[in-house]
């Protein structure tokens, strides 16, 4: 059996849905805003949820908006402490399927642990919007057919 | 019916989980196949049926200006009927580009707090292909949170001029916002649709300004003539102090009231009925259009092998076939 998603009428497909959270006490969403717009343009659907997120308006909010994905832009450097807790309070409301990936400054010894926590990915500051924009497309893509 | 995904989720939806409500709002809204599934598992429209009560969702669409404080209003409104014990689903609509079809849903900023509490649920939803700020899947949507048990259901649309009405045809309850410095209410004044809206908001109370406008909105609505016997309230109210939240919550509940009371719930439902019928035929006419045959219709109008009316024609006879999974 299929899921019924599958059966969605082909010729438009379905934008992508995400949430872009900036998690964290400083109150820079410069960097959150950009990459909004930059994935607006490219055709998804982004709910933006602005500053001073935690961990459980980030769940909830990616529970209730049935994102595919989740963008979260960091530059505080508590990445460590918070990226734990919000991929915590995700799996406790079943969203493990849930592609999540940061933009911002995450320092190089720290991308290990990073991923291990299951963060997908991390664009750095250098890095350009468009080879976010692909990689989130196919990561999606690619989990959506698995998941079928 | 056999059971299918969409009937399992509906399930677990009416049950309260919300999980399994997202995924059902995101298949509705992705339309074709998927949409006429979970539709078919959802109970009888419950929206046509009353306004209020058990299984009765009182439905409320809420309108204005870009930046007029409707989702700041909206956060402290969910606030209040939490702390009552009540239930609040709001449905935040925000447009499409139709160049690029990428939305950005930004109501969801003022409200990431309020939807964490009990008896709330928040959903952004982009209005696609449609242009006059409402999406072809908010019938749906309301349906959907009528199945899940919401007892309110509050739609926010942007709008200026005419199409900030769209909504009126989807709901029991028009709210129309106003806030001082945008116009100052004159723009709703001119368009001469002082009578449409059933509670009128003045937000931003805490500002200069406010007061003035309210009393300019009440001095037009005395002045206008009344054909109904619903005085519609003016309601000042600060998202910031929570000034005036109460007292809106309340002129709800009245509109609601007087609707079941006065016989005009009969009006209002049969209208929603009506936009729920042409959405529906909206949708399935879109499918027909978007499918192969409907692109070699259109194709074939194009290059003059065939007409407008009986490409119609051919459509509509299309229209009428049983759905097929495609
Ligand atoms: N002083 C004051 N500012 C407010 C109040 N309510 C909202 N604002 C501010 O007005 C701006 C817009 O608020 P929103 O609630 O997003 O307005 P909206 O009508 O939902 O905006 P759109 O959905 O973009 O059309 C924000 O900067 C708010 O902080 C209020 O009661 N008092
Ligand atoms: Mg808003």
């Amino acid at each position: 059996m299929t899921t019924t998603a599958e059966h969605a009428s082909g010729s438009h497909p379905a934008p992508i849905r995400m949430l872009i959270a900036k998690p964290g006490l400083d109150g820079h969403d410069r960097g959150a805003k950009v990459m909004a717009r930059a994935f607006r343009d490219a055709g998804f659907e982004v709910i933006y949820t602005g500053l001073f997120q935690t961990p459980e308006m980030i769940a909830s909010a990616a529970l209730q908006e049935d994102v595919d994905v989740v963008g979260l832009s960091i530059l505080s450097g508590a990445h460590m402490t918070l990226f734990p807790k919000i991929m915590a309070a995700l799996r406790e409301r079943g969203l493990d399927d849930v592609l999540v990936v940061a933009g911002g400054t995450i320092p190089e010894q720290d991308q290990t642990a990073v991923h291990d926590m299951g963060i997908a990915r991390v664009f750095g500051p250098g890095t350009s919007m468009r080879v976010a924009i692909d990689y989130v497309r196919e990561e999606v893509a690619r989990r959506a057919v698995d998941a079928g | 019916m056999p059971s299918t995904p969409a009937r399992a989720l509906v399930d677990r939806a009416m049950a309260g989980d919300q999980r399994s409500i997202a995924r059902l709002a995101t298949l509705l809204e992705r339309g074709g196949a998927s949409a006429e599934q979970v539709r078919a598992s959802l109970p009888s429209p419950a929206v046509g049926r009353g306004a209020g009560g058990e299984g009765h969702p009182h439905v409320v669409g809420i309108s204005g200006p870009p930046g007029a404080g409707k989702s700041s209003l909206l956060s402290a409104v969910a606030r209040f009927l939490s702390d009552q014990h009540r239930t609040v689903a709001i449905l935040a609509v925000d447009p499409t580009s139709p160049v690029t079809g990428g939305a950005m849903l930004g109501d969801r900023i003022r409200m990431t707090d309020a939807a964490l509490l009990p008896g709330v649920f928040v959903r952004s939803v982009a209005a696609r292909s449609r242009l006059d700020g409402l999406s072809p899947a908010v019938t749906d949507l309301i349906d959907l949170f009528a199945a899940a048990g919401y007892e309110k259901i509050i739609v926010e649309t942007v709008g200026s001029g005419q199409n900030q009405f769209a909504v009126a045809d989807y709901v029991h309850t028009l709210v129309l916002v106003e806030s001082p410095g945008a116009g100052d209410g004159v723009q709703m004044l001119k368009a001469g649709i002082m009578e449409l809206a059933d509670v009128y908001v003045v937000t931003k109370g805490d500002l200069p300004g406010a007061h003035l406008v309210s009393r300019e909105l009440r001095a037009m609505l005395t002045l206008g003539e009344r054909s109904r016997d619903w005085a519609p309230a003016v309601v000042l109210t600060s998202a910031e102090s929570g000034e005036g939240v109460e007292k809106l919550v309340a002129a709800l509940d009245a509109h609601r009231d007087w609707l079941e009371s006065s016989g005009t719930i009969e009006d209002r439902r049969a209208r929603i009925v009506r936009s729920a019928i042409r959405s529906r035929i909206e949708a399935r006419l879109d499918r027909v259009l978007e499918s192969d045959e409907g692109r070699q219709i259109v194709d074939q109008t194009v290059t003059g092998e065939r007409d407008a009316t009986s490409a119609a024609e051919l459509i509509r006879a299309r229209m009428a076939e049983p759905v097929s999974r495609d």
